[in-house]
Formats: structure tokens, C-alpha cells, sequence
């Protein structure tokens, strides 16, 4: 059996179906992605080539620079959610508290919803009408401060930032339990001998040994808010007036609405771009060396 | 090793989740359109329509009479998907030449790159054919769907914004039907003093406020303001369209329109006029079919009129347009389609969705008093009164300015600075000219 993975044909037979796929759909799409950022097209029409101009109306295109701006707040707030807050939940967990496999589902659940379902849910609390939220609020006393949510332009991104921080805190929880339960037992054995406090036990014994996976998940965390589309097209579709429009949102409404697809697809490119960045940007920030246990 | 074929492993194991996930839609929709052309015997019509949507049903009856009787043995497939779905698929459709064989469609920008792509088979041979068909059709109406001299698309169906309005509230607070523009607001103040909500309206869909701020800016300025922006001597940010929107923030501020709107769907909003807690609805007439229902608790008292202009001499120009079907430039059985088109723009069939739906024909037929729900026959009566029909923006902008128009209006609503607020969408249509 070895003898035969070994063998580079073979490798390259079994990966060939994966490679194929890869290239039909991720790869050959970008570079079209590329190719038609660089034309006004409708698709339907002759294309104009246009060169960059595109990418230079994009840098003048306010509503652009708002989808930027949202997706960077997007992005804190969830690095905010997704990293200290869950693992700090985590290392909850981590300590064998009573119930914790129990927790640990509660907190995952969320994540395992489909993210049109966990929109109309959200959009049901925060309904101005009927919602949770405004009932919440009105029994405590807190009547005046009840809107429509979803309808205000100086709230609403943070309401849909809320939900995605609520729903993907347990996804990320365990994955960095995960992490955390790969530790051996036996450091932390010796560290309670040595009198370490739980703090000191995080910071010096699983900190640095989860760091690798920390990076990855900080990653998914970037690139997953950096292209983040469907709650908002449920709960918002970008409105209203844009407020709540992201990059992906923005592609899609230049793209299927006003059949502007060279601009849409110029959006495309600089969230790719910026992905990428984020990528390495992260692999800076996190360099580590790997521990061997 | 070990490590890396189950490395290689889960990259297979997660491409096929991710690819299946996201394919398996895509592939239902190619076999579903081939599949009916490649037969010859169905043709697949895509229109808009949601569950809640009466009308269906008499368009699925027409279809199936057509089915039964018509020489050539074709089956009419009726395809029905809601309003932001429809638009997505039939631009994806549109791209990818895969357009199912007849398309409901709007006019002007919508149908334009459409036609200009070359993707919709031109009419204009078949009307010139048939001298009875092209007569048939009231004045006006085929305009809006010919570009370069022909004809791309047929009318099936006449709509316009009315005020809606429950005549017992009305009688009950001793008001008669506005006839200017102070009257109107008159009569919003009294019933707010006497406690009922004078307007129900969806501040969650943009379109809706965006229909009323135009209806209003039609009364400031005519249809003057409409042509001059599609012909480009007048810009968005007009003082009428400033004005108007002042106008509407004006009765935002006054409370004449029922609490919560900022957060209500067009259900809600809609809910509130049926069951008698509002007195009017600002909507277009294709909301007839839902109010002459049977479950509509207003249906008896029901009646509509046109929201009076704010300078008399622009009375009676409505916000408005027509409903259409189209043939793909691929559809094979070409004859057929144009066959069903006929077919569904005859008197019979347009009586039939006039008198059963409510709904505005597009053919000039005699209308029967006695058939007609009282609503209808008021909505027939508005029609022929109009002066002047302007096209809802965002069909006739299609997407960019039009649906830009409605954002704007929506912010309007949200409270923010008119005058900035229209600025900002002339900017943005001097930058999408180039887009």
C-alpha cells in the first residue's frame, strides 16, 4: 500500500479530481473575475475594455467606502467575539466544570444553524413591532429606548454584527478547545505543583501551545467577515440606504441589479486582494515557533 | 505520510461538501429550462408571483386553456418566483443564455439591456402580421416597450399608484374624497385628531416611500420633471424632488402614517389598512385583487382616488406603468410563444383577469359594469382620468439611478437631510454613467 502512495503518479491520479474541481471553480473564476474587471460589461452587450477605470471609480464610489468601513467594523467586532471572548469561554469549559459538554453544545448550536434561518430569527427580536428585544426593553423600563431596529442607520450595523458575533463564538470556542485539550495533561500536573494560578497556567502553558491553531482560526475569522454575505442580504439586504452594505453585498448589487458586472467584479478582485492581505498580515502578527510535545 | 494523505483526504472530503453544496441549485435550474425547449412541446414561461399572490391562479387557468386548445400541442409551464428572486434569476439567465421561452418583464430600463444584448426576440414582424392585435392595445401603452422602432415585449397588464381608502372611516369622521392638496392633509389631520391612523405605508421596502415621494413630486412639478430627468435636462436633485420629500417628512412629523412604519414590512403595513385600523394606503392598483378577496375584511368598503397635486394644474399624473411578457431570443418554438402571447392579450383573456383579479387590462375592452367589483370600476374611472402616467423609477432608471432613487427616499423617511440626500443622488448617477 505504501509502495503505491508513494509513487508520484499515483499521487497525482487521486489528486487529479480535486484539482480538477479546484480549478473549474475557484481558480478559473478568479482569473475570468479578473478578466472582466477590467471591461464595462452587462454580459449581454459588446464589452468596453475600460483598463483600470474600475478600480479608479471604485476609489470615488462612496457607497464602496462605506462597504469598507462596514467591513472593517465587521471584522473587529468579530476578532472581538471570535478570539478573547471565546477563548475565554473555552478555557471555561477547559477547567471540567459540571456540565461543560453540555455548554459546550449550547454554545456550538448556533453555528450549526443555516445563516438564513438565524437572520429571520434575528429579524423576529429585533422587529419593531412584535420583537423580543423592544418587549425586553419595555419591561424593564426601558421603553424609550425601543426602535426599529433594523430601520435606524446608526444602529442597525451593530445589530447584525451582534448576531454574527453570537452566532459563529461557539464555532470558533471549539476549535480552540480543541487546541486546548491537545495540551498534555502532565505540564499542567507539574504546574499546580509549582503553585501556578490558572492565569499563569493560560498564559505560560496553553497560550503559546494553541498559538498555531489561534492563527489559523484567526484567520477564518478575517476571511470569513471579510466576505461575509448572508445574514445581511436577509435581515437587511444592505439597507437601509446602504447602511448595512458590505463588499460582497455591494458586488452582488452592482453585479444582479444594475447589471454593472466589470464594476461588480472589480469589487470582487479588491476583497480577494484584501483576503489576501489579511493573510498575510496575520502570518506577521502570529509567528511563532512550533513546540514539539 | 500518513499526515499528508489525510490532509488530502479532507481537502477532497471538504471541496465535495462546498462544491455540492453550492452546485446542486445551479444544475436543477439548467436541466429545468433545457428541458422544456428541448421537447418542443412545453413552453416555460417565468413570471413573478408569490405564494400570497391571487392572480396565479387565473394566469395558470389561461395557460391551461391555451394548453388545451391551441393547434400547435404545446403545454404553457408557468415558473412563479417572488420579486428579488425573479430579478436575480432572470439576470442570471439573461447572462448565461439560458432564458426560459417566454419572461415576464417591466418596461423601459428594465427590458433595455435585455434587448440590447440581443436576448429578446423582437415582436414588432408579428404585430405588423396580425393588424388586429396591434390594434387592440390602448394608446400608449406599447411605447414604453419599443426600442429602435420595434416592439419587444406585450402588455398584459396597466397598473398605477392610488390612495386606497376605507370609505365607513370616512364616513364615520364625516370626510368626503380630497380634492386639492390641502384638503388631503386636512383630512389626515382630523382623523389623527380623532385617533385613527390616517396612512398605512412599508418603510422597509424601499420602493414604497419612493412611489409616494414621486406621486408628490408629479403634483410640485408635472410631468415635466418626469421627462426632463429621462431626457436629461433636469437633474435628481430638483426642488421638486426636495420639496416632496420635505412634504412626506412633513407628514412623518405630523403622524399621519401608522406607528412603527420604519419597521414594518408591506405585509404589516398592508394588514393594518385591511382589517380597518387605517384609513388609507398609498399602493398600486394590482393590490386590488387582494382587497376585493374574500378574506379581506374591507373588501365592501373599499374605494381608491388619486392623491391630489399640490399645484391643481398637475392633477391627475399618476405614478404608473405596464406589465409585460417577452420571448427569449432562444426560445425554439417561436410561433407557439407568439401564439400564447396573443392568446393572452385577447379580450377574453383580459376580461378574465379584469373581472376576476381586478386587475388593469392593457387591451381596449369594453368593460362590463355589472361584473365589476365597485373598487375596479373606481380604478377604471381614475384611469381614465389620468393625464399623464410616469414610470416608477426604478423601471425606468432599471437598477443604478432608479433603485438609487428609492434608497434615497427610504433615507428620507429615516430623517435625513432632503436636500443632501438628493445631492448625493445626483453624484451618483453622474458617477455611474461611467461604471
Amino acid at each position: 500500500m505504501n509502495k503505491v502512495l508513494g509513487d508520484k503518479k499515483t499521487i497525482a491520479v487521486f489528486a487529479l479530481p480535486a484539482f480538477l474541481i479546484y480549478f473549474v471553480f475557484a481558480l478559473m473564476p478568479i482569473f475570468y473575475n479578473i478578466y472582466i474587471s477590467l471591461f464595462r460589461t452587462d454580459l449581454m452587450s459588446p464589452a468596453v475594455f475600460v483598463g483600470l477605470e474600475n478600480y479608479t471609480n471604485l476609489l470615488k464610489d462612496t457607497t464602496f467606502k462605506k462597504a469598507l468601513v462596514n467591513n472593517m467594523l465587521m471584522v473587529a467586532g468579530s476578532l472581538i467575539a471570535h478570539l478573547p471572548l471565546a477563548l475565554f469561554l473555552g478555557n471555561l469549559l477547559f477547567q471540567k466544570v459540571k456540565g461543560s459538554h453540555f455548554f459546550q453544545t449550547v454554545f456550538f448550536m448556533p453555528s450549526v444553524i443555516c445563516g438564513v434561518a438565524v437572520g429571520l430569527l434575528w429579524t423576529f427580536i429585533y422587529n419593531s413591532e412584535f420583537g423580543l428585544l423592544n418587549k425586553l426593553l419595555e419591561t424593564m423600563g426601558l421603553g424609550n429606548l425601543t426602535q426599529a431596529w433594523l430601520a435606524n442607520k446608526r444602529v442597525v450595523l451593530f445589530c447584525v454584527i451582534i448576531v454574527v458575533m453570537w452566532q459563529f463564538v461557539g464555532y470558533h470556542m471549539v476549535i480552540q478547545l480543541a487546541a486546548m485539550k491537545n495540551v498534555p495533561e502532565a505540564l499542567y500536573e507539574s504546574a499546580r505543583i509549582d503553585g501556578a494560578s490558572k492565569w499563569v497556567q493560560f498564559r505560560f502553558i496553553t497560550f503559546p501551545l494553541i498559538k498555531n491553531i489561534l492563527k489559523i482560526d484567526a484567520v477564518l475569522i478575517v476571511t470569513g467577515s471579510l466576505k461575509y454575505y448572508d445574514l445581511i442580504a436577509v435581515m437587511t439586504g444592505g439597507g437601509p440606504n446602504h447602511a448595512t452594505e458590505l463588499m460582497s453585498t455591494y458586488m452582488f448589487y452592482q453585479g444582479f441589479r444594475t447589471l454593472k458586472y466589470g464594476y461588480s467584479a472589480a469589487i470582487g478582485i479588491v476583497l480577494l486582494l484584501l483576503c489576501i492581505f489579511a493573510l498575510f498580515l496575520l502570518n506577521k502578527v502570529f509567528k511563532s515557533e512550533s513546540y514539539e510535545y | 505520510m500518513r499526515r499528508k494523505i489525510s490532509c488530502l483526504f479532507l481537502t477532497v472530503l471538504m471541496m465535495i461538501t462546498v462544491l455540492t453544496g453550492c452546485q446542486s441549485g445551479k444544475s436543477d435550474e439548467s436541466t429545468d429550462s433545457k428541458g422544456g425547449m428541448s421537447e418542443g412541446e412545453t413552453l416555460t414561461v417565468m413570471c413573478l408571483g408569490t405564494a400570497a399572490d391571487a392572480y396565479k391562479e387565473t394566469y395558470q387557468e389561461i395557460a391551461d386553456e391555451f394548453s388545451a386548445n391551441n393547434e400547435y400541442g404545446v403545454t404553457v409551464k408557468f415558473e412563479f418566483y417572488e420579486n428579488e428572486q425573479y430579478k436575480t434569476k432572470l439576470a442570471t439567465l439573461m447572462a448565461s443564455n439560458s432564458v426560459p421561452d417566454v419572461f415576464f418583464t417591466w418596461e423601459l430600463s428594465y427590458l433595455q439591456p435585455f434587448v440590447e444584448g440581443g436576448k429578446v426576440y423582437s415582436l414588432q414582424e408579428a404585430i405588423d402580421a396580425d393588424e388586429g392585435w396591434k390594434n387592440s392595445f390602448s394608446d400608449g401603452v406599447l411605447e414604453p416597450l419599443t426600442f429602435d422602432g420595434e416592439v419587444y415585449a406585450i402588455p398584459t397588464q396597466k397598473s398605477f399608484c392610488a390612495m386606497f381608502y376605507n370609505k365607513q372611516i370616512f364616513e364615520e369622521n364625516n370626510l368626503q374624497i380630497p380634492t386639492t392638496y390641502e384638503e388631503f392633509l386636512a383630512v389626515c389631520e382630523t382623523l389623527k385628531g380623532n385617533g385613527v391612523p390616517p396612512m398605512a405605508l412599508a418603510a422597509t421596502d424601499a420602493w414604497i416611500p419612493s412611489e409616494l415621494i414621486q406621486q408628490i413630486s408629479n403634483g410640485i412639478a408635472g410631468i415635466d420633471l418626469f421627462n426632463g430627468i429621462v431626457e436629461g435636462r433636469r437633474q435628481w436633485n430638483d426642488p421638486a424632488h426636495v420639496e416632496a420629500a420635505k412634504e412626506a417628512q412633513v407628514m412623518i412629523e405630523k403622524g399621519y402614517f401608522q406607528d412603527g412604519m420604519l419597521g414594518m414590512s408591506d405585509e404589516e403595513a398592508k394588514s393594518q389598512f385591511m382589517n380597518g385600523k387605517t384609513a388609507m394606503y398609498f399602493m398600486g392598483t394590482w393590490e386590488a385583487s387582494n382587497l376585493m378577496a374574500d378574506d379581506c375584511a374591507i373588501k365592501d368598503v373599499v374605494s381608491a382616488f388619486a392623491l391630489p397635486a399640490e399645484n391643481p394644474e398637475y392633477n391627475n399624473i399618476s405614478v404608473g406603468g405596464v406589465s409585460c411578457f417577452a420571448i427569449s431570443e432562444n426560445c425554439i418554438n417561436k410561433e407557439e410563444a407568439i401564439a400564447f402571447l396573443k392568446y393572452f392579450s385577447s379580450v377574453e383573456s383580459q376580461e378574465k383577469i379584469l373581472y376576476e383579479q381586478g386587475r388593469l387590462p392593457s387591451a381596449k375592452i369594453e368593460t362590463d359594469e355589472s361584473k365589476l367589483s365597485p373598487l375596479v370600476s373606481d380604478l377604471i374611472k381614475l384611469s381614465n382620468e389620468s393625464t399623464g402616467l410616469t414610470t416608477w423609477w426604478d423601471r425606468a432608471f432599471g437598477a443604478g439611478e432608479g433603485v438609487e432613487f428609492n434608497n434615497k427616499c427610504l433615507a428620507v423617511f429615516g430623517g435625513d437631510d432632503a436636500q443632501k440626500v438628493f445631492d448625493e443622488l445626483q453624484t451618483f448617477a453622474d458617477d455611474n454613467a461611467n461604471r
